[in-house]
């Protein structure tokens, strides 16, 4: 789904994980892109089975609560994927420098946007940011759940009760408020957002600004490849000029399966499109969540209190200034 | 200097190779056109060569005005003008016409090669009378058939066609395929005195151009241009390569091409299948500079079949 580009990355995969970690989701991708240059039947059933099989592997993966670098495998792939599509199958003859120039910079500000959010998540982890405050005598503490709703009521920023703690029953520690413990990373993660495994790490109070910045700089760049591509291999139109730009639509694809180079195109505009619509969702409920002020987390728990703590403006401002 | 050592020892091949691949990524010849030399609304009357072929009345009528036809640059690829022929009685038999009110400047001899395409040739000529007559010109439409099997010779026809028009002393030449058709009013179908390549803003293309010595599409030269260069070459058949061979032909007589302003010289085409291009291409390209002379409008030999003055248009019939 996203796409942090990274040697660092690739090599993390070579050597944590098996290579077979890498492999399949490239097999996977190729096979799918193959069977869609067919025609067309082939690519719409092609791009109706990836997310089923996505999502199917997505579900196994969380409820088995284990590591896997599938996805972050496939993010990587996908950036690759697209990258070298643009820059050597589409006929680049008929696209201005401009927008070539656009599409490689919001490239590296996805890819940089999502390397942070990789590497901060580090920051989020409890016992690693704030260790000499958090760590506290496991025996004398009678333990709590997380999921105890009256405790979990400061919101540490402003916290004028600093003798109301929770702990974590499996770390057996003190945690501050809206932490919580993240069953994959093994850690008790503060301010966590969700697990993501297309990254391989936790969404927390540290990496939250990045991941939303990368979620809205890749669905950009995403839908950028998307008007690129099917505007330059279909017939297109204009839809309206602004200041001598012109916007175009695509009109007409009925013969992008002739050429093989033009269905590799397409495919891979389709499948940046599809990309785009999965993004759409996850970046709207984040924006509203944020709006809210609250997790993702503890809007499962189902944590009313949480909700609307402050005005919309002031949710986004905790959020800003970190 | 301690610090720029520093700078200088962090730099491995790695760098260098994700620089290699950054500039090649915003390499520009890889892309269309950013700006390319072009003639604004104000600047087109001023370079267009204003002769006519027809000795009409000249005494008894005042010019026609052409000013509001660049002005306004009306949008005119719109439902009236491309779906019906609007006064069809106006149009003079072979395809011909001029303004009765007023006394043109310009004299047009449109030639299109055709081959099999009577739906595209219908959509042409149908939104042509209308959009021509609307520029106040006097034109003639010649379409040229090829009546062989064998590949079709594009530059042949476009020979052919230019000869027939020579015959009635058009000073204008414009050579156009039938699928390609004039969005803007403002794109006057007349010539300047250096050749024009007309459809640079192509709608299939995104609108821009490709690159600069692209000259295929809609060409537009004077006659004494057309026989100085000695016309098309006659070898290529097939799909592709005699635009870049009268490109060459054009540079090597030291002429300079013009295009109008992008926002006046847009065309849409017309959806059809993608021909395969002819291998023999790019060797006819490479050997053509040995045959400008000899090979064009002065070795012209072809077989007419029939030359018949139609309703819409001159119907030239030949066996390349």
């Amino acid at each position: 789904m996203k796409k942090p580009k990274n040697m660092r990355i690739l090599s993390d995969i070579r050597l944590k994980g098996s290579k077979i970690e890498l492999i399949v989701p490239l097999i996977l991708l190729l096979v799918l892109n193959l069977i869609a240059i067919i025609n067309l039947e082939c690519c719409i059933i092609s791009f109706l089975v990836f997310p089923v099989i996505i999502a199917a592997c997505y579900i196994w993966f969380a409820k088995k609560h284990s590591r896997t670098n599938i996805f972050l495998a496939l993010s990587v792939i996908s950036c690759i994927y697209i990258v070298f599509i643009f820059e050597f199958t589409l006929p680049l003859l008929e696209l201005l420098p401009q927008e070539n120039f656009i599409f490689v910079t919001f490239i590296f500000l996805t890819v940089y946007f999502f390397y942070k959010t990789y590497n901060q998540s580090a920051l989020n982890k409890l016992g690693t940011s704030e260790p000499s405050k958090e760590t506290f005598d496991s025996s004398t503490v009678t333990l709590i759940s997380p999921e105890d709703e009256d405790l979990i009521e400061s919101d540490d920023q402003d916290s004028d009760l600093p003798n109301v703690r929770n702990s974590c029953s499996s770390c057996k520690k003190y945690i501050p408020a809206r932490t919580f413990h993240c069953n994959i990373c093994k850690s008790c993660i503060i301010g966590r957002d969700h697990h993501n495994y297309f990254f391989n790490c936790c969404i927390g109070r540290f990496n939250h600004k990045y991941f939303l910045l990368g979620c809205l700089s890749c669905i950009f760049t995403l839908l950028l490849f998307a008007n690129l591509a099917l505007t330059s291999i279909c017939h297109p139109f204009a839809i309206f000029q602004l200041f001598g730009i012109m916007f175009l639509l695509p009109d007409d694809c009925s013969e992008v399966f002739n050429d093989i180079e033009i269905s590799l195109c397409f495919v891979a505009a389709i499948y940046a499109l599809e990309m785009a619509l999965v993004l759409l969702f996850v970046i709207i409920q984040q924006l509203v969540l944020i709006s809210k002020g609250t997790t993702s987390t503890e809007y499962c728990f189902k944590k009313e209190k949480s909700l609307n703590r402050y005005s919309c403006f002031r949710n986004w401002k905790n959020f800003c200034y970190i | 200097m301690r610090l720029k050592n520093q700078i200088l020892l962090q730099i491995n091949k790695y760098h260098v190779l994700y620089l290699a691949l950054f500039l090649y990524f915003i390499w520009p010849s890889r892309f269309a056109m950013v700006y390319y030399e072009n003639l604004k609304h104000d600047d087109i009357f001023d370079n267009l060569l204003k002769k006519t072929s027809r000795n009409s009345n000249i005494i008894d009528k005042i010019n026609c005005n052409y000013y509001e036809l660049f002005e306004k640059n009306q949008f005119f690829y719109k439902d009236p003008f491309s779906s019906e022929l609007l006064n069809e009685a106006e149009i003079k038999q072979g395809g011909e016409y001029w303004p009765d009110n007023c006394n043109t400047l310009f004299s047009v001899a449109i030639i299109v090669p055709y081959r099999n395409r009577a739906n595209q040739l219908k959509l042409f000529l149908r939104y042509m009378h209308n959009y021509l007559r609307k520029q106040q010109i006097h034109y003639k439409i010649f379409i040229v058939e090829q009546a062989d099997s064998k590949a079709f010779n594009r530059a042949k026809l476009f020979n052919i066609g230019a000869s027939y028009a020579l015959r009635e002393n058009f000073p204008c030449l414009i050579m156009q395929d039938v699928d390609l058709m004039p969005l803007k009013l403002g794109n006057i179908y007349a010539c300047t005195e250096r050749p024009r390549h007309m459809s640079s803003a192509l709608d299939s293309f995104r609108f821009n151009l490709p690159y600069y010595g692209l000259f295929g599409g809609a060409i537009a030269m004077t006659s004494d241009t057309f026989i100085h260069i000695n016309g098309f070459s006659n070898m290529f058949q097939g799909w592709g390569g005699e635009d870049d061979d009268i490109y060459a032909r054009l540079v090597n007589k030291k002429y300079k091409i013009i295009r109008f302003n992008p926002s006046i010289a847009q065309y849409t085409m017309l959806k059809h299948s993608k021909e395969i291009p002819s291998p023999e291409r790019y060797q006819f390209l490479r050997s053509g500079y040995l045959r400008f002379d000899t090979d064009g409008l002065n070795s012209l030999v072809f077989r007419e079949i029939g030359l018949k003055s139609l309703d819409l248009y001159t119907n030239i019939l030949v066996e390349v």
